[in-house]
């Protein structure tokens, strides 16, 4: 065809034996920049760089606003209500394109389609859901000094819980289990000094991170008292899968009462529990902490009111005598690869002294 | 076609690349001022702190130039003899960023910059 | 948009009449023929790499599969005993990582170096020894990878692989550096194949085969490579700073020295977030290629869809923050990251109605076959991932359902959805292309139905789990927790998708016969190149296109390129070739002569494999001598290349001649060393990311401007890089002038001059006390220091390698492709060189000014 031939006249003239060949274009010198271009782009970068930022201490995390529960789940609803109506509808439409009739066939053919359906209806809905999901409600003001705050390490495979006081200092601490006051904002510090943690516990609200080096606070705020229960939401190593927690609100008073218990030391031991609590602080001092004792070890959890509280182990097993005699004879096979030894020498007596004797510690 | 590939290639992704320098522009923008609270970029103008006036006129700046790159291309086109595809292209990419730049400066009127 | 009017061509004014030359296609024939026997491992033609190299991610996705399997069993009911954690763990990062890196990527690259070359009018790739040396890297060091379960060695981080989980403290054995080196190279090895596709893509293109007239799949690998080329990089300097910082103690992510764990998240979903979209357009462009064929009309908004392509390409790249909502990042950065990932829906649903209207567009669609089914299947899943993609893009919901099982189901909804079953559909369509037999109708229904309803059954429950707060990643869960049915449900799915996957092997082997020479011909009735009459040498002849469905619109095409009418209907000087031609306007500018069978890469690739897998167990001397071994076998490789005798322009018909090869500017070497160019400007902008991230979180680590190195250092240093620049551009003016004895003298010098500069800056800070150990601000200038010292050896070696070939005579004025390539590394390690010195000089001096 003409056409044809004449494509084929021009790429001829495209050919060897013309100049126009790009192949015999020299590789010139115009390419290469030359060196006091190299000079002038060092200087001129260097002059770019941005102005000096005043080297401020900076501030490391801060405050977000804690989903409101039900904003959260609000949206969460309208997310389900809508992908179910266009998921429906996709189905619907592609069964007409495919057997349908043919009028409707042949309208769903037209390239309109795509202009409608695939930019116009997707550009309305999603800048409508844009600016309804951006639109948190603002931070929460922070009256800092009048909120609890209770600071949340993250450990292997165990939570650390450290309650701070007014002005900032350690107020007590404890593990694995958090209590709050209801009915008022409460600030989750949320640290790490080992590997990236994630702090969830999902009737409360969204997760964070802990990342070592950052801290991250989150706001609490439970209406009812409840007990609800957390995980570990970021793969830490072998138990991530038992690294539980719980959290347990209180009434304010009852809050109150919790707490003046907590600070205090540790019971005092009558004299059927001495063996057992001379036999902890010899074996367990190093990592333990029972406040009031000679054991004052930090690489474990604080065990100072342990009895009290509604699980071991991070959420593993039940509090009980049985229970705990049989995590220190064998911690290693109920979460193999934990910081913690199997005290598996010890007979069967001196499991039962030290366990009765933590479990008196409420 | 009198037009080298690389330039045909720039003017095709105009749009795009436009976004994407806004995107990551806008982002460290905005995580400078966070991790240094005290710098001046933290000085509030009007309800707004100055990185997100910053933030502001760095879309005001990519839509433009999403614009310009738009008319250039068609100008472009109609004087090399290409094909028409490739104005049709630019312009939709550009149409396609510029979305994408609105949608993602609105945040600055409704979320807070930090934590 | 009007029906094209079919192009009806007399034979009269086609390029080259008939009778051919007696003996022509008989040397075409065997110029192209097949090593048999052992020789088979020195096959470079991408028809036979190709197959091999689905075949072996088919492979990796049924190991990965059968990982799966066993952790279903595991989490079937509670606390269970089945598997030990430490096993379960290696089983999901395996799972992760395999999937990812060793059967996603590599399958759609395969795909394409299969078919695109016959789909563009090409008879081979621009770079075919390149292809197969990354085809053997991959596949050696993929296999022995995955052996490392066996030994209870594999990696167990999850495939993300977070610092400090695993930096040494806490994972002190050598799991994490199987990884990190392991996976490493096969990143490189999706490099290397992504610029050989893009260079082909662009320039080997049949004649009139205009940017607008490419067939989808093109545009998509095009597009792809330019993602594996930008975002690829980002991912390979995080497992060089997190292997660092395991082996010399470099703290970039110990946050006590002033590293932090966020970097390597950025790094990390930087690379994460495109590569999954690396994933799915490649089969998005499968799924556009075969509805087309399937329902016998042409693709309805052809020109939306490759908009949708580009955009949903670059959107991408700002979407890594969703993967880090929960971090504790600033909400309006956070905000950022969610409304780019609503912006990227839109191409997404441009490219799904396109697709409807083409259905609806239909011509014949009853009954529907196998591919057409697998399409289907994909239309359902791939919608619902992502309806549930935007769900999570929404930040409040997201804070709910990261690290969950929610986000199990997304996944897997979109991955599997969307490339698995646009795979599967792929395969079945494009059998009769490879082999002499289509496979099974009936298995083939088999097959689907099992992986549909089973994926249905396996993930769909996984919304409610997820949502009812199980965290990923778990190798159990108590009972009280309630999550024993629905895991159950998922377990029973698993299995189901699994005897889907076993209809399908054996189907495949039953009816899966390769052949390149007597495959089973057009069965479907297709528009495009591939199903044009094919042999181990591609096409007969090199076709002139008008259209986009040429063999609808051009009757005749497929009788007039098999007799030998159209372009470059022989091979030229006995030499295997392809033509050459403009990116734009696809122009015929030369002819390519491609390399035959060789050793070469096979050696290269076992040698890369034995080095990098070696230094993972530290036995340094013996990954040494694999390393040594892989450059004398690329030496060998590269020896040959551009050193033909001059060959005189060669006539491919229609009266044009054209130069067989070429140098400068217009030669695919140049536009593949662009491309490399662009690789490392990746990799050094992602090093300079990491530098500048750092000062931002650890400001206390750096010094102030009274501790920094004077600045005599990086002036001396500066100096010699701009004298090796004048050094190079120099002896470039002396070879165009025709001196080429220059380069004897003038390469050696600009090296010393190199390796001075380097050095110098180097010992600047040693001699100052700095040491790498230090803290994360010592780390990175140590790490700019060896990334600029690396590039260095680099180019010293490709200067050794230039002089060496001027000493053999192998370098002329004309013949210079050599030459231009090792200037173009020069001339990049001198810029970078220089950015480098103004950035870890000058930038803390204006910092702290």
């Amino acid at each position: 065809m003409a056409v044809l031939e004449r494509k084929f006249r021009t790429w001829a003239g495209y050919g060897a034996c013309s100049t126009m060949s790009p192949c015999y274009l020299p590789a010139d010198s115009a390419y290469y920049m030359p060196g006091a271009a190299y000079f002038s782009v060092f200087a001129v970068w260097s002059a770019l760089m941005w102005p000096s930022l005043a080297r401020a201490q900076s501030a490391r995390g801060g405050q977000p606003s804690s989903e409101a529960a039900t904003r959260t789940s609000e949206i969460g609803d309208v997310l389900f209500a809508g992908a179910a109506v266009i998921f429906v509808a996709m189905v619907v439409l592609i069964v007409f394109a495919a057997l349908g009739p043919g009028r409707i066939r042949q309208r769903l053919s037209h390239p309109a389609i795509i202009y409608f359906a695939g930019i116009a209806f997707p550009v309305v809905v999603l800048t409508v859901l844009l600016s309804y999901t951006l639109g948190v409600p603002g931070s929460m003001k922070r009256e800092a000094a009048s909120r609890l705050q209770v600071e949340v390490v993250g450990e292997i495979w165990w939570w650390r819980v450290r309650y701070l006081d007014a002005s900032g200092s350690l107020w007590f601490e404890t593990a694995n289990e958090i209590r709050i006051p209801a009915g008022v904002p409460v600030d989750m510090v949320l640290k790490s000094d080992n590997v990236i943690h994630s702090f969830w516990a999902a009737e409360l609200g969204g997760k964070l991170d802990m990342i070592p080096g950052h801290v991250n606070r989150m706001t609490v705020q439970v209406e009812e008292p409840g007990v609800f229960q957390g995980v570990c939401a970021e793969y830490c190593g072998a138990q991530q899968a038992k690294m539980r927690f719980s959290v347990h609100a209180l009434a304010p008073a009852a809050f109150d009462a919790w707490a003046a218990g907590q600070r205090q030391p540790a019971r005092e031991t009558g004299p059927a529990l001495q063996p057992g609590a001379e036999r902890f602080v010899q074996a367990c001092a190093a990592c333990h902490t029972v406040r009031g004792t000679a054991a004052a070890g930090t690489s474990g959890p604080d065990l100072t009111h342990v009895g009290s509280r509604s699980s071991l182990a991070a959420g593993t097993l039940p509090n009980n005598v049985g229970a705990l005699a049989g995590w220190i004879a064998a911690s290693q096979r109920i979460k193999p690869g934990n910081p913690m030894p199997s005290f598996d020498r010890w007979s069967g007596e001196e499991l039962r002294a030290v366990a009765t004797y933590l479990q008196s510690l409420k | 076609m009198r037009t080298r590939f690389w330039v045909e290639l720039l003017f095709l992704i105009a749009g795009p690349v436009i976004w994407l320098a806004h995107y990551l522009f806008i982002y460290i923008v905005n995580a400078l001022h966070c991790a240094r609270r005290q710098s001046w970029l933290g000085a509030a103008w009007t309800a707004l702190p100055v990185s997100s006036w910053i933030i502001l006129c760095g879309s005001a700046l990519a839509l433009s130039a999403m614009a310009w790159a738009a008319i250039r291309q068609h100008r472009r086109v109609a004087a090399h003899g290409l094909p028409k595809f490739h104005a049709k292209l630019t312009v939709a990419l550009c149409l396609l960023s510029g979305l994408a730049v609105v949608w993602q400066t609105l945040p600055v009127f409704m979320v807070s910059e930090c934590r | 948009m009007t029906t094209p009017v079919p192009v009806s061509t007399p034979s009269q004014s086609l390029p080259n009449p008939l009778p051919r030359p007696p003996g022509e296609l008989e040397l075409l024939e065997q110029v192209w023929r097949r090593p048999r026997g052992i020789r088979s491992l020195t096959v470079v033609n991408n028809n036979h790499i190709g197959v091999l190299y689905i075949g072996t991610a088919l492979l990796f996705f049924v190991l990965a599969g059968v990982l799966a399997l066993l952790m279903r069993a595991q989490l079937a009911v509670p606390e269970s005993g089945l598997i030990s954690h430490e096993l379960y763990n290696q089983l999901f990062t395996m799972h992760g990582t395999v999937m990812m890196f060793l059967f996603a990527v590599p399958a759609v690259e395969a795909v394409a170096v299969l078919l695109l070359p016959n789909m563009l009018g090409a008879r081979d790739l621009p770079f075919p020894r390149l292809s197969a040396y990354a085809y053997w890297a991959y596949a050696v060091g993929g296999v022995v990878f995955f052996c490392s379960l066996f030994a209870g060695l594999a990696p167990d981080g999850g495939w993300f692989m977070y610092p400090p989980l695993t930096s040494t403290q806490y994972s002190p054995a050598v799991n994490a550096d199987l990884w990190l080196l392991g996976i490493g190279f096969i990143e490189i090895s999706a490099i290397a194949g992504a610029v050989e596709l893009a260079v082909g893509i662009l320039r080997t293109r049949a004649p009139g085969m205009s940017l607008e007239k490419m067939p989808i799949f093109a545009w998509v690998m095009l597009v792809f490579s330019g993602m594996v080329i930008v975002a690829f990089p980002a991912v390979i300097v995080a497992t060089a700073l997190l292997e660092l910082e395991r082996a010399f103690d470099m703290p970039f992510f110990i946050a006590e020295r002033g590293g932090d764990p966020l970097l390597w998240q950025h790094l990390f979903w930087f690379f994460g977030h495109p590569e999954v979209y690396i994933i799915f357009l490649p089969a998005a462009g499968m799924v556009s290629m075969i509805i087309p064929a399937m329902t016998g009309t042409p693709l309805v908004g052809y020109r939306l869809v490759v908009l949708a392509i580009i955009g949903t390409a670059f959107l991408s790249f700002g979407l890594w923050v969703h993967h880090m909502y929960a971090t504790g990042i600033p909400p309006l950065s956070l905000s950022f990251a969610s409304a780019a990932s609503m912006a990227v829906s839109i191409p997404t649903a441009i490219q799904v109605f396109a697709w409807i209207a083409t259905i609806a567009a239909a011509v014949r669609l009853r009954p529907v076959k196998t591919p057409m089914l697998f399409i289907l299947g994909f239309f359902f899943i791939f919608i619902l991932g992502g309806l549930t993609g935007v769900m999570v893009a929404v930040i409040p919901f997201d804070m709910q359902v990261h690290d969950t099982y929610f986000i199990v189901a997304h996944l897997h909804y979109v991955l599997f959805g969307g490339m698995v079953f646009p795979l599967f559909a792929a395969f079945y369509y494009w059998m009769p292309f490879v082999s002499t037999r289509a496979l099974s109708e009936r298995l083939g229904r088999w097959a689907f139905w099992l992986m549909f309803v089973g994926f249905n059954v396996a993930f769909f429950p996984m919304h409610l789990t997820g949502l009812a707060g199980m965290p990923r990643r778990v190798y159990t869960y108590a009972e009280s927790q309630g999550w024993g049915a629905l895991n159950m449900v998922s377990t029973v799915g698993a299995y189901l998708i699994g005897a889907g996957v076993l209809v399908f092997l054996w189907d495949l082997a039953r009816n899966f016969r390769p052949s390149s020479e007597h495959n089973a011909g057009n069965v479907w009735n297709a528009g495009t190149l591939e199903w044009l009459p094919s042999a181990n040498y591609g096409l007969r002849s090199i076709p002139v296109v008008t259209t986009r469905d040429p063999l609808w619109d051009q009757p005749g095409i497929d009788d007039d390129v098999a007799a030998g009418r159209y372009f470059l209907p022989n091979a030229p000087a006995g030499l295997r070739s392809t033509l050459v031609t403009n990116a734009l306007d696809a122009r015929p500018e030369y002819v390519l002569p491609l390399p035959g069978p060789g050793w070469s890469p096979f050696v290269a690739a076992l040698g890369t494999a034995g080095f990098f897998l070696l230094l993972t167990f530290k036995l340094t001397l013996p990954a040494g001598v694999c390393g040594v071994l892989a450059i004398a076998a690329i030496w060998r490789w590269l020896w040959d290349s551009d050193s033909a005798p001059d060959i005189p322009p060669v006539s491919i018909g229609a009266g044009i001649r054209l130069p067989m090869g070429c140098s400068g500017r217009a030669s695919h070497a140049w536009w593949a060393m662009m491309m490399l160019i662009i690789v490392c400007l990746s990799i050094f902008g992602a090093l300079i990311f990491a530098y500048l991230f750092l000062w931002v979180t650890s400001p206390e680590v750096w010094p102030s401007a009274a501790a920094l190195v004077p600045l005599a250092w990086p002036g001396l240093s500066a100096v010699l890089l701009v004298g090796a620049c004048a050094v190079a551009i120099h002896a470039a003016r002396k070879l165009s002038q025709g001196g080429v004895g220059a380069l004897k003298g003038y390469l050696p010098f600009g090296m010393v001059l190199l390796i001075a500069a380097s050095a110098l800056d180097l010992y600047a800070y040693w001699q100052q006390g700095l040491r790498p150990q230090e803290s994360a601000y010592a780390a990175v200038v140590f790490a700019l220091i060896g990334l600029q010292a690396t590039f260095t050896v680099l180019t010293c070696l490709m200067g050794i390698f230039t002089v060496a070939r001027v000493l053999a005579g192998r370098l002329s004025a004309a013949r210079r492709a050599c030459v231009d390539s090792t200037l173009i590394i020069w001339h990049y390690t001198v810029a970078q060189g220089l950015i480098s010195l103004g950035i870890i000089h000058g930038f803390p001096r204006l910092a702290a000014g």
